[in-house]
């Protein structure tokens, strides 16, 4: 039995002289979702798409549910669910003709019926693909991957693009097919869509995972971001003493970052005295870092360590 | 799976209505145009130039055919379609399999129809060999799917797809003898239609209709074997055809869009 659904190991990715994946790995254990998080050129599509069978490793070893996915293609290609971040559809089939298409070569597939309910489309099955939203195109995707109950689902950015509305529709199915027991992996560019499904997740930086953990982990490394500005004073003056508590003090004219690990107390510190000398903090603002934000900064970490 | 391939590009077809009438209305057309037209009226050799024509229509489905799967597979390619099909169980080779089968069945329907047509109407003889005939179709549509999927992939996208198709009609129409005689052409223009590779389909049509070898002066009645024999250059022509299409295809063709 193996214990490991998606194994990458040591891989690299070139296209002509361009390396887009520079030795990564990672392991996705079965019935977990693991989230690749990056911005536009990490590498998050190449990865993929040797990880599906599009693209044979430049160098290293990848293996899903055990088997090389080029390979041995027959024996893991019917397993496997995908949505690829653009693919076209036949666009003057309606959504019930696209579907009962596929169903003809998909072992193992779900009713027609059944699979549109699943994602919402049971109500436009008459309806011609050319003629779908954006939303509604991303769920007949996920219709079509999730079609032959895969094993494991490849998801390339599921919900780039979409309102709220419809990334959390995209969410609830994806919550629904880990609870079911298939194993995701997916991209996206988005830290909540992390922080929302993922198990685990790792970050990439220019072909390479810059860091990896859990979500709880990757996040707690980083403080929470309090900003404002504040014209004439000076870091010294903020009411936290230096050495105290894992905080930092960041100013730039009369904008203040102060990064900590106790952002409640930080705060309520920060509030009381600006109160007491009458000050207003203008633009004040709580947040936790940026995907950004948090991956130049372990970039810069590791330019720095290196 | 080849089936249900070629199934859906049946469905896809029928949904563009314009598509679909240049490539199922379209050659029967041209057939029925060029062989009711005042060409049909000298004799060549105690056949009558109609029949001669209309036997040689037959093979006008090819590039049809040709312009069908070209402009099927720079679609779909470059809508990602075949992106998301290689992402299925479907295996490669019946996503191939599947655009050549459709556009191989439509291309028998519409021979056959000009068939019955040329024997009904324009009073053809029943063919005399009916396996060269059919070894002549085979050839015939093999040859122009392996050229459409070979130069599929140097097309960048639908419009350029279509604008190849026309010179590859016209060549067809008029440099392969299907319907005027090779010899109103000067002589290197013979040597160059004969190489065409419609040519030896169009030739390979006759002999197996007329069992005579129309290559020859007066045409000469032949036998069964003989029709085989006179015939065997052409399948040489056409196989070098099919290889060229091949080596294409393996230099050229690609599953990803050209822009990408």
């Amino acid at each position: 039995m193996n214990t490991t659904a998606i194994e990458v190991r040591d891989l690299h990715q070139k296209y002509g002289d361009f390396e887009a994946v520079r030795g990564i790995g990672f392991e996705v254990g079965p019935g977990e979702l693991y989230a690749l998080l990056g911005t536009n050129g990490a590498g998050k599509t190449t990865t993929l798409d040797v990880l599906e069978g599009y693209a044979a490793p430049t160098s290293g070893r990848v293996r899903v549910l055990g088997h090389d996915p080029i390979k041995e293609r027959a024996a893991v290609r019917h397993r496997m669910g995908i949505v690829l971040q653009e693919a076209g559809f036949y666009k003057d089939l309606t959504v019930d003709e696209t579907v009962s298409a596929w169903r003809r070569w998909t072992p193992r597939a779900q009713g027609t019926a059944e699979v549109l309910e699943r994602v919402g489309l049971l109500g436009r099955r008459e309806v011609r693909v050319s003629q779908l939203s954006g939303g509604e195109k991303r769920r007949l995707d996920l219709a079509l991957a999730v079609l032959g109950r895969p094993d494991v689902l490849f998801l390339d950015e599921p919900t780039t693009g979409l309102d709220p509305e419809a990334r959390r529709n995209v969410w609830d199915l994806v919550r629904a097919m880990v609870d079911e027991g298939a194993t995701v992996l997916l991209t996206t560019h988005y830290l909540d869509e992390a922080e929302q499904l993922a198990h685990r997740l790792a970050i990439m930086h220019s072909g390479r995972i810059v860091t990896e953990g859990t979500v709880a982990g990757v996040l707690g490394e980083r403080g929470t971001r309090i900003t404002f500005r504040l014209p004439g004073v000076s870091p010294s003056d903020l009411p936290y003493p230096p050495g105290r508590g894992r905080r930092s003090v960041r100013h730039d004219g009369t904008a203040f970052t102060v990064e900590t690990h106790q952002p409640q107390q930080d705060l309520r510190e920060l509030l009381a005295w600006a109160d007491t000398h009458g000050w207003e903090l203008d633009g004040l603002e709580v947040r936790r870092p940026s995907l950004e934000e948090l991956f130049l900064e372990v970039a810069e970490t590791e330019r720095v360590a290196a | 799976m080849t089936w249900a391939q070629a199934r859906l590009n049946q469905t896809v077809l029928m949904r563009q209505r314009g598509l679909a009438f240049s490539v199922l209305v379209l050659p029967l057309f041209l057939a029925f145009v060029y062989t009711s037209g005042p060409a049909a009226g000298g004799a060549v050799a105690g056949v009558p130039a109609g029949v001669l024509a209309a036997i040689g229509a037959m093979a006008v489905v090819f590039p049809f055919s040709y312009m069908t799967i070209a402009t099927g597979v720079v679609v779909r390619r470059e809508e990602r379609v075949y992106k998301r099909l290689r992402g299925t169980a479907l295996p490669t080779s019946a996503i191939f399999a599947g655009d050549v089968v459709h556009a191989t069945l439509v291309g028998a329907v519409q021979a056959a129809i000009i068939v019955a047509y040329a024997i009904a109407a324009v009073g053809a003889p029943a063919p005399a060999n009916v396996p060269l005939m059919l070894v002549a179709f085979v050839l015939g549509a093999a040859v122009f799917a392996a050229l459409a999927v070979g130069t599929a992939g140097l097309i960048p996208n639908y419009e350029v797809a279509q604008l190849v198709a026309l010179p590859v009609l016209f060549l067809s129409l008029f440099g392969t003898g299907m319907f005027f005689p090779l010899s109103v052409l000067p002589d290197w223009g013979q040597r160059v239609a004969e190489a065409l590779p419609l040519t030896p389909i169009v030739t390979m049509l006759r002999v197996a209709f007329l069992g005579r070898d129309v290559a020859q002066e007066g045409a000469p009645e032949i036998g069964f074997l003989e029709s085989f024999q006179v015939s065997a250059p052409g399948v040489g022509i056409a196989l070098l055809w099919i290889g060229v299409g091949f080596w294409c295809t393996r230099k050229y063709f690609r599953w990803d869009p050209r822009r990408a």
